[in-house]
């Protein structure tokens, strides 16, 4: 590593060396062509109003994105968001009079030539968006003595971050972020003190954050996390950092607690404090921030109660405490905050009730209490402003009933309070409302009927199951267009399944089991759902027969009917459906012979059908096309004979060896007994 | 800054995902980035949702572990991933008819609780993995209507449960086994596989063949 006073001596030697090789560039015009020459990747014809052959010799002024003084030198370039895939050249070092250098987003690689050293009117210079590589030329900096913006977010740059930065004097924005840059940040950063904007996000650091940035009393933002990795924690020195606005330390590996030195930020608007490994208690003192807007502390190891002292944060909208261990009560003063739009507890172990004035701000959007132990009833005003998008209290112990409220909520996208104490009947409007996509309101209590009028285009999953709805499944559910999952198990429901549901174009899954009472027969319409992946009737009042017409369905891959009264005779057509690998039609009344093909499946799959099987005296129609034996035989004397060649063939198998074995297992269930048309029925 | 922003949500997902220890959300999505999926079918594969429970076509069990990957017939191509064998309680793996190409990663011998691998009907190449032995539970192994080549691996033979075998229409070498689950096995699932020999004849002296 030079030392400065080294560098100072070579630098203007340098320059001048520089000048005398390259005289064979006498203007600017002459520079911005190699430049686009050298900017232009191969195969690539950008900057075409960048012509070579102007007469001018200040024709370069009048180029897009240039900017010329009054002696036609250059001060602004800005050629950005124009894939350009070269690099820039060392040429660069001979617009000297540049005061804007911008060239983002231009898909530019290679490394950064040194001479850009030489632009030492520079104020601005952004090179973000790009694939630069290397380490960074940090010695660059050393005559740049008008830096104010420097701009190198997202590119490949790598090795150490640059300390000849510390030595300007008027640099105020600072993003480096995006990069591969490694090691600690330097300490002699905390030496900028014109800095107002520090971005060193998404790179590789390491080491011990430098309690020396704290220093920087006129940073507003700094953005520090994101794929780097702290040793430590946060420094109480940063307390003093007064003018910040955003402290963003997500995600970098920050292990200790929360400083409560942080309530000296006055300024402070967002604390992102995320995903890192801070223990301890969420510190009192921090209801200080008085200019706190969004606090999120959510993955962490935190324990403790939220502080009391939180109800003059009055200006807050976000709160994040998810995934800690976080415990006590939601304070009731959550209900008196004016502009709280997001609040996101889920994965502690919160106990006691909600406020019940939560949401009469009327500005609640997002709302998430899943998985703690809270208690009591739903807050009846949860959507007052008419906003609320999420509303998630899964997984705790809510009781009372569904505010009908919720059913006015047009805002809503997600109801999911499942496994609950809820109770009473749901409301009507949850069922209707227009822009709703999960309804899961499954492991409670709720009793009633659904409703008639059912509506909804945006409805893609529905799950009711494990309550005590009474009523049937009203038809009104063949408008739910979009619907995927429709899980109704485990309540009261009777009557016949809707033709309707199968008119449904995207239904996947259909799960009605376990209700007990809903009869009638599976109408052959089934088929016309062709994307049902997964339909489990069982444990109802089912009966007729299997339609045929199921075997349409070219993606079932589960198919459950046990525990019903079905009759007649699996259809053949069913050995076709290969994409069928869970069947299960056991405890029905099921006759004749199990199909050939369908030797896949367990004996528990067709268990509890007394007239089904090989002894079967019933008989079933065989598919045509089936191979057939030229040795047919018919009518029912043909059993004794059946039994005695099935003793005959099994006692080859075992005598003789392994190679002469024909593996034509079919043709035990081949069916012996064929009467042509004969069906059988209730 | 719109790159920001981008940047940052990314990260947030990346993250989200490997800090809050939901691997299998995780290791689906890494099948979703090396899946092209004009369809879109797997629109509703959200990375940032705390599991992949909720997510279509895929079911969980009680404890939001994934037990069913159901993606037959959905027009999706590209390749599979190692890290589809980090689903520990994953029951079924339907991927048959895609266009799904590239080899059939060993990772999936570490699904010990899978019943059925489906990868039928699509594009895949490279061996069968013996490491497929291993699934002590595979019920349904339809390998069938691929471009896999090389043997069928003796390791298959100690999976007792295996009652559906097909490889048919492939480029498999070698013989076919004929013990263990293979005695149920009818010989037209072992068809149109030019080089494929025939039944293993056991007790006999092993003959050279041109496969490995």
């Amino acid at each position: 590593m030079r030392n400065l006073s080294w560098v100072l001596l070579h630098v203007p030697v340098v320059f001048l060396l520089f000048s005398a090789c390259s005289s064979s560039y006498s203007s600017d015009l002459e520079v911005l062509l190699k430049l686009k020459s050298a900017m232009n990747g191969p195969n690539v014809s950008g900057l075409v109003d960048w012509p070579e052959n102007s007469s001018s010799p200040t024709a370069h002024c009048s180029f897009s994105g240039v900017s010329c003084d009054h002696d036609s030198r250059v001060v602004s370039l800005n050629v950005s968001y124009i894939p350009l895939c070269g690099f820039i050249p060392r040429e660069i070092g001979l617009l000297n009079k540049l005061v804007n250098l911008t060239i983002a987003a231009d898909n530019l690689t290679g490394r950064l030539p040194v001479e850009i050293a030489n632009l030492t009117s520079l104020k601005v210079l952004n090179i973000s968006n790009n694939l630069f590589t290397g380490n960074f030329p940090g010695e660059i900096f050393l005559g740049m003595t008008e830096l104010e913006i420097l701009d190198t977010y997202n590119n490949n740059f790598s090795g150490p971050l640059p300390t000849e930065l510390a030595i300007l004097k008027r640099i105020k924005h600072l993003s480096l972020g995006g990069n591969f840059f490694s090691g600690p940040i330097p300490d002699v950063y905390s030496e900028i003190q014109s800095l107002e904007y520090l971005g060193l996000n998404g790179n590789s650091q390491t080491g011990k954050f430098p309690a020396s940035l704290g220093r920087l009393s006129n940073l507003k933002e700094m953005y520090v996390g994101y794929f780097n990795a702290f040793d430590g924690g946060i420094p109480p020195e940063l307390g003093s950092l007064s003018s910040l606005q955003v402290l963003d330390m997500s995600s970098c590996n920050l292990t200790g607690e929360i400083p409560k030195s942080l309530n000296l930020l006055k300024n402070l608007q967002l604390l992102f404090l995320q995903i890192n490994r801070l223990t301890g208690y969420i510190p009192p003192e921090l209801s200080g921030l008085v200019s706190l807007r969004q606090l999120d502390l959510s993955i962490n190891e935190l324990a403790g109660e939220i502080p009391e002292s939180f109800s003059t944060l009055t200006n807050i909208t976000l709160i994040n405490l998810f995934k800690n261990h976080l415990r006590g009560p939601i304070p009731a003063y959550f209900g008196d905050l004016p502009n709280l739009e997001v609040l996101q507890v889920w994965e502690n172990n919160f106990t006691f009730e909600l406020p019940n004035n939560l949401g009469q701000n009327g500005k609640l959007k997002l709302f998430d209490v899943a998985t703690n132990q809270l208690t009591g009833p739903v807050p009846l005003v949860l959507c007052a402003g008419g906003k609320l998008k999420t509303l998630i209290l899964m997984e705790n112990f809510f009781s009372g009933a569904i505010p009908m409220e919720i059913g006015d909520c047009k805002s809503l996208t997600r109801i999911r309070i499942a496994k609950n104490l809820l109770s009473g009947t749901i409301p009507a409007g949850i069922f209707n409302l227009p822009s709703v996509e999960v309804v899961e309101v499954s492991d409670n209590y709720f009793s009633g009927e659904l409703p008639l009028k059912i509506s909804g285009d945006a409805l893609e999953t529905l799950v009711l199951s494990n309550n005590r709805i009474t009523g049937k499944i009203p038809s009104a559910i063949g408008n739910l267009k979009n619907l995927r999952t429709l899980s109704l198990e485990m309540n009261r429901l009777s009557g016949e399944i809707p033709s309707e549901l199968f008119g449904l174009p995207n239904l996947m899954n259909i799960n009605i089991s376990a209700n007990n009472h809903i009869s009638g027969e599976i109408p052959t319409s089934i088929a016309r759902c062709t994307s049902l992946s997964s339909i489990d009737f069982s444990r109802n009042n089912l009966f007729g027969e299997i339609p045929k017409e199921i075997a349409k369905l070219m993606m079932l891959s589960t198919l459950n009917l046990s525990n019903n009264q079905i009759t007649g005779c699996i259809p053949e057509e069913m050995r076709d459906m290969s994409s069928l690998v869970t069947l299960d039609l056991s405890n029905n009344d099921l006759v004749g012979r199990v199909p050939s093909g369908f030797v896949i499946y367990d004996d528990s799959s067709f268990a509890g059908n007394p007239n089904l099987g090989p002894q079967s005296h019933f008989s079933c129609p065989s598919s045509l096309g089936e191979v057939q034996n030229s040795s047919q035989t018919h009518g029912r004397f043909c059993s004794p004979v059946l039994i005695v060649c099935i003793a005959v063939f099994v006692t080859a198998l075992l005598s003789v060896p392994p190679q002469s074995r024909q593996p034509r297992k079919q043709r035990r269930h081949r069916d012996r007994g064929a009467r042509e048309g004969h069906v059988r029925t209730h | 800054m719109a790159a920001l922003s981008w940047m940052w949500r990314l990260s947030l997902a990346v993250t989200l995902g490997l800090v809050c220890g939901n691997s299998e959300g995780d290791a689906l999505s890494t099948l979703r980035r090396s899946l092209s999926d004009p369809d879109n079918v797997l629109q509703s594969w959200d990375p940032t949702l705390v599991n992949p429970c909720t997510w279509f076509h895929i079911t969980c069990n009680q404890d939001n572990r994934v037990t069913r990957v159901d993606l037959g017939n959905s027009n999706l191509s590209g390749h599979l991933v190692p890290e589809l064998g980090e689903l520990e309680h994953l029951q079924y793996l339907e991927l048959y008819k895609n266009h799904i190409q590239g080899t059939i990663p060993v990772e999936l011998g570490s699904l010990k609780s899978l019943i059925s691998l489906d990868l039928y009907s699509n594009n895949i190449s490279g061996m069968i993995p013996p490491s497929l032995g291993k699934l002590k539970s595979l019920v349904f192994l339809r390998l069938n209507d691929n471009r896999l080549n090389g043997p069928i691996p003796r390791e298959l033979i100690g999976v007792s449960s295996l009652k559906v075998v097909d490889v048919s229409n492939n480029d498999l070498c070698g013989t076919i086994p004929t013990s263990g689950p293979f005695e149920r096995i009818p010989l037209n699932n072992f068809e149109n596989n030019p080089r494929l020999e025939g039944p293993e004849l056991l007790g006999l002296a092993s003959y050279d063949t041109n496969c490995s």
